[in-house]
């Protein structure tokens, strides 16, 4: 079922990336313009996923998939997106501190001396190496 | 022997304990950028760029050049370990790397990577000093026409490397080309794809995606798995390194590595991860049993890791003698001789033999110590995988946004890199391959430049771009190999029909 | 129980703080700090990768600077869109001195061929030009032509075949052949590359018969007698030993003179003492002779204009090139790629 989604997705896609691609001229194949592999592309894309739906339709093949924590899932995007937003205000080691924390918790890592330490002392390792070491522009 | 005295006044240059100190410290420093995913070698040479002012410039150059090669060693570290390429070039370490681990093999695979690297780069060192100058002529014999058709054959063939289904895999190189159209394209002058959203127009970094997809991708898997396996089952010393049968297996892809690297890295673009997938190509083919590729072949380490440590050795050539960077670290490399005041092409050897010499000798030597680091380091990286992964992963994934950021400074980078984890989780779980994803958007952009340049150049006949001789040859070959795919093919679906023992 | 409450909780604050913080702006901090300037670090964007040409002048500026400026530079790169992107954070900063920039001509190019979102030359003010170096016409020694005559007559017998690179399209090479062809009414055709290296590579393989450059890019391959430069673009010779023996288009009697300028901008609207401040400092870094050494060693020529001077120049190239582009068709080439 999963496998489907994913297919109809590519062809939804490259439906899309196709009418963009209208936008450039395709020029000849003697002296192709912007347009030109764009469109190839997206033609190739769209028949490739079309051929590939078919295909799933048309046998009844279940793959078992393994059994995925979706919650899990979740959260670490809500962490990742909430660290990638307040990076700029909150500034990098505070908001590496955070993140690392909270991954943890949600990886089940027991207790909360142990993993607020090591969150602290990655933190600072990391903003060392890249921002003292690397001398890069961390906010 | 004119070039043995010069190699060695080179070697006495590079003896120096000035110059020993910087190769040294070059290529430590190398192989963490290698192990660490996030920081790749451009952006570490560049960073380290401002500090080099205050020293001599030989030192500061094999320091560089340390970087430069040091890092493909450390690459495949985090490629077998945990599933998550260290850089672009070791995505397909990852393949044949991270099952041996599974098996308890990690040791012997990152002995063979070693190993496979000090073998391959020592090859391409060798032909560095005694092939430079011709090497380099036949490089210039390339032009956009034969890239075009290098690109076309290659992404043919590099796309379907492993999984199941050629119509998957293929779907994945239309997509990886559709996302190298987009930004500002220097062909056309004009933006494609980018929405009004200025930060598009860079279009899509190779880095950038490799992270988000092999990296993040890994860790989502990771961690949303319901019985979340803590660790590897424990490796006694015997199992640290290879055994006698896989040493067997593995010398001989050690060396075709190295040498189809070698002729990889004369060519522009990003020459490691290219010659990667092309030795993981050739290994599949050339093996008796290429099933097991994917589940643990030991020659899907050894050729790929031995290949991309060459294929450095080879973009040095472009550099040295003609003063033509053809890829990102190159054209870094280039503005630290230029900062130093000296730069390279047809009369560096002349003019400053010093230098050059002492150049090619300490990559000798530094690859020797490169190899007495790794070596015992297995040891201690087999026993870091004992860190349980419920924080180990937070790590690595901390340390993979740190070092996106440090490369484009956008945050719009990293949420590129959490769209591209996400959909690299998904797509593993449904049996897409992420690997021709990459392929597509390294050769797609090589393809599109070649076809405009070479239908320019060529008048606007294709059939004039078909028939140069280099190009002709390379076509003539991806269509034989196509053929020879086919006519298997047939014949397989010839015997599955009759239901006869074939 | 009380975990799985905990985790929600979290949750629901997570959740809240990304809503708030998409929606707030960032504020603009309006400090006025104009007495004690500069009393903290000042960035420096620089529009391109590292390593690149316009990256490397910045850090050898980045060098002097606390001496002269009393305040380190922090060098930010922004590569993307040939400029575009960093000169968009340029001019969308705080005109309080804290941020400056450096720009080269493809400022002025790029708002001619699209919309850009802002007109940069009256956008950003210049500061201070650093280097202004004239484009160069190069071919591989082995062919037949030693002077640009022998050229035109060549092009003229065979119209269409002799292809030019450059190093993209509608970048300064492109119009500086297209401007070429123009006035010497003959017929050239352009492939353009990525990179100076890529087209040096090309034209010494022989796939193209002449290419527009950058001099640094060549520099070496003329000392060694791989190529051969027919002429140089600006409005007069250059002053490095290995071009000085090159004659200038218009010696030759073409009227193609364009030149690629470095400069530090800032956006408009700084406070009049603050712009003195970097102005004057700026102006001994960039004339100090060590400093000169080594733009020359990367194949430079420093140049400099005071921020009067330089916003002149940037007006007059800015029509000159508006012109050029449109009457050789370069606009409209890159208008219809887009229906």
């Amino acid at each position: 079922m999963a496998e489907k989604i994913i297919t109809l997705f590519f062809l939804l896609g490259s439906i899309v990336y196709l009418f963009f691609a209208q936008q450039f001229t395709f020029g000849t194949l003697g002296s192709p313009k912007s347009g030109f592999l764009p469109s190839l592309a997206g033609i190739t894309a769209l028949l490739l996923s079309l051929t590939l739906l078919y295909k799933q339709l048309r046998s009844n093949q279940t793959s078992v998939l393994d059994k995925v924590n979706w919650t899990k899932f979740i959260f670490i995007i809500i962490g990742l997106l909430f660290y990638i937003t307040f990076l700029n205000m909150i500034g990098y080691f505070a908001a590496t501190f955070i993140l690392l924390f909270y991954l943890f918790k949600v990886a089940d890592t027991a207790g909360w001396r142990m993993p607020l330490l090591i969150s602290f002392s990655s933190a600072t390792i990391f903003y060392f190496i890249f921002a003292n070491y690397l001398s890069v522009t961390l906010p | 022997m004119d070039i043995f005295n010069m190699l060695l006044q080179g070697f006495l240059v590079s003896i120096i304990p000035g110059n020993l100190l910087a190769c040294t410290i070059g290529v430590i420093i190398g192989t963490l950028v290698g192990v660490l995913p996030g920081i790749d070698t451009v952006s570490a040479i560049a960073l380290l760029l401002p500090f080099s002012y205050g020293m001599d410039s030989t030192a500061a150059l094999i320091m560089f050049a340390g970087i430069y090669y040091g890092s493909k060693y450390g690459g495949s570290t985090t490629s077998i370990l945990i599933n998550v390429p260290g850089e672009a070039a070791s995505v397909v370490t990852c393949l044949d790397g991270y099952p041996m681990a599974q098996k308890g093999r990690a040791g012997a695979a990152l002995s063979v990577s070693a190993i496979g690297s000090f073998v391959a780069g020592s090859i391409g060192i060798i032909g560095l000093t005694l092939l430079a100058p011709p090497l380099a002529q036949a490089a210039l014999a390339f032009g956009p026409p034969e890239y075009f058709s290098i690109s076309l054959v290659g992404l043919i063939f590099l796309s379907k490397l492993t999984g199941t289904s050629t119509l998957k895999s293929a779907l994945m190189a239309a997509v990886g080309v559709m996302l190298s159209t987009v930004g500002l394209d220097s062909l056309s002058g004009i933006s494609r794809f980018s929405f009004g959203i200025d930060e598009l127009d860079r279009g899509f970094d190779l880095s950038i995606l490799a992270m988000g997809m092999f990296g993040i991708g890994e860790i989502l898997t990771t961690m949303t798995q319901l019985n979340t396996k803590t660790n590897i089952p424990s490796i006694n010393f015997k199992d640290l390194y290879p055994t006698k049968e896989e040493w067997r297996r593995s010398i001989v892809p050690m060396f075709r590595g190295g040498i189809v690297g070698f002729l990889v890295g004369l060519l522009p673009g990003p020459a490691a991860t290219i010659s990667s997938y092309l030795s993981y190509a050739l290994e599949k083919r050339c093996s008796k049993n290429p099933n097991e590729f994917g589940c643990g072949a030991i020659e899907g380490v050894a050729g790929p890791e031995s290949a991309n440590n060459s294929a450095i050795s080879a973009t040095m050539i472009p550099l040295l003698s003609l003063g033509l960077p053809f890829c990102g670290a190159t054209a870094i490399l280039l503005s630290g001789f230029m900062i130093h005041g000296i730069t390279p092409g047809p009369g560096l050897i002349t003019e400053q033999p010093a230098l050059f010499w002492g150049l090619i000798a300490s990559m000798y030597i530094g690859n020797v110590l490169l190899l007495i680091i790794n070596l015992p380091l297995i040891g201690v990286f087999v026993q870091l995988l004992k860190t349980p992964l419920n924080i180990l992963m937070p790590l690595v994934a901390a340390l993979t946004l740190t070092g996106a950021y440090s490369i484009n400074n956008s945050i719009l980078d990293l949420m590129w890199i959490v769209i591209f984890g996400i959909l690299g989780f998904l797509l593993r779980r449904t049996g897409f391959e992420p690997s021709p994803l990459i392929i597509g958007l390294v050769l797609g952009s090589g393809l599109e430049r070649g076809l405009t340049q070479g239908l320019i150049i060529c008048n606007g006949s294709i059939l004039a771009m078909i028939t140069r001789p280099i190009s002709a040859i390379i076509l003539s070959l991806g269509a034989l190999a196509l053929f020879y795919s086919v006519a298997k093919w047939i014949s397989r679906i010839n015997c599955a029909g009759k239901k006869a023992n074939c | 129980m009380q975990k799985k409450l905990l985790i929600f909780l979290i949750t629901c604050l997570f959740i809240l703080s990304i809503l708030l913080g998409g929606c707030t702006n960032l504020q603009n901090k309006t400090v006025t700090t104009a007495k004690r300037y500069p009393d903290k670090p000042i960035t420096f964007i620089v529009p391109f990768g590292v390593g690149g040409g316009t990256d490397l002048v910045a850090r050898l500026l980045e060098k002097t600077a606390p001496v002269h400026l009393g305040q380190p530079l922090v060098i930010i790169n922004k590569p993307g869109a040939s400029g575009t992107l960093g000169w968009n954070e340029l001019a969308s900063a705080n005109p309080d001195g804290y941020t400056i920039g450096i720009t080269g001509t493809e400022l002025l190019l790029q708002p001619l061929y699209g919309p850009a979102k802002y007109h940069y030359p009256t956008a950003l003010e210049p500061l201070a030009q650093i280097v202004s170096l004239s484009m160069v016409m190069a071919v591989q020694s082995g062919q037949p032509w030693q002077t640009v005559d022998d050229l035109i007559a060549y092009a003229r017998e065979h119209p269409g075949e002799i292809k030019y690179g450059h190093t993209g399209v509608g970048g300064l090479g492109h119009v500086a052949g297209e401007a070429f062809a123009k006035t010497a009414n003959i017929h050239l055709e352009q492939v353009p590359f990525q990179s100076g290296a890529e087209a040096t590579a090309s034209l010494l393989g022989g796939h193209v018969h002449v290419v527009f450059l950058n001099p640094a890019s060549i520099k070496e391959h003329m000392k060694s007698g791989m190529v051969r430069v027919l002429a140089v673009s600006g409005e007069q010779r250059l002053t490095d030993s290995v071009y000085t023996s090159v004659p200038t288009f218009k010696e030759q009697g073409l009227n193609v003179v364009y030149d690629n300028w470095y400069a530090v901008a800032a956006p408009k609207g700084l406070p009049l003492e603050v712009k003195n401040k970097l102005v004057d400092g700026l102006k001994t870094m960039i004339n100090d002779p060590e400093f000169q050494k080594k733009i020359e060693q990367l194949g430079l020529q420093v140049n400099y204009l005071g921020p009067k001077e330089s916003e002149e120049r940037w007006l007059s190239d800015s029509e000159k090139l508006s012109k050029t582009v449109q009457e050789t068709g370069i606009l409209d080439k890159i208008k219809e790629q887009k229906k």
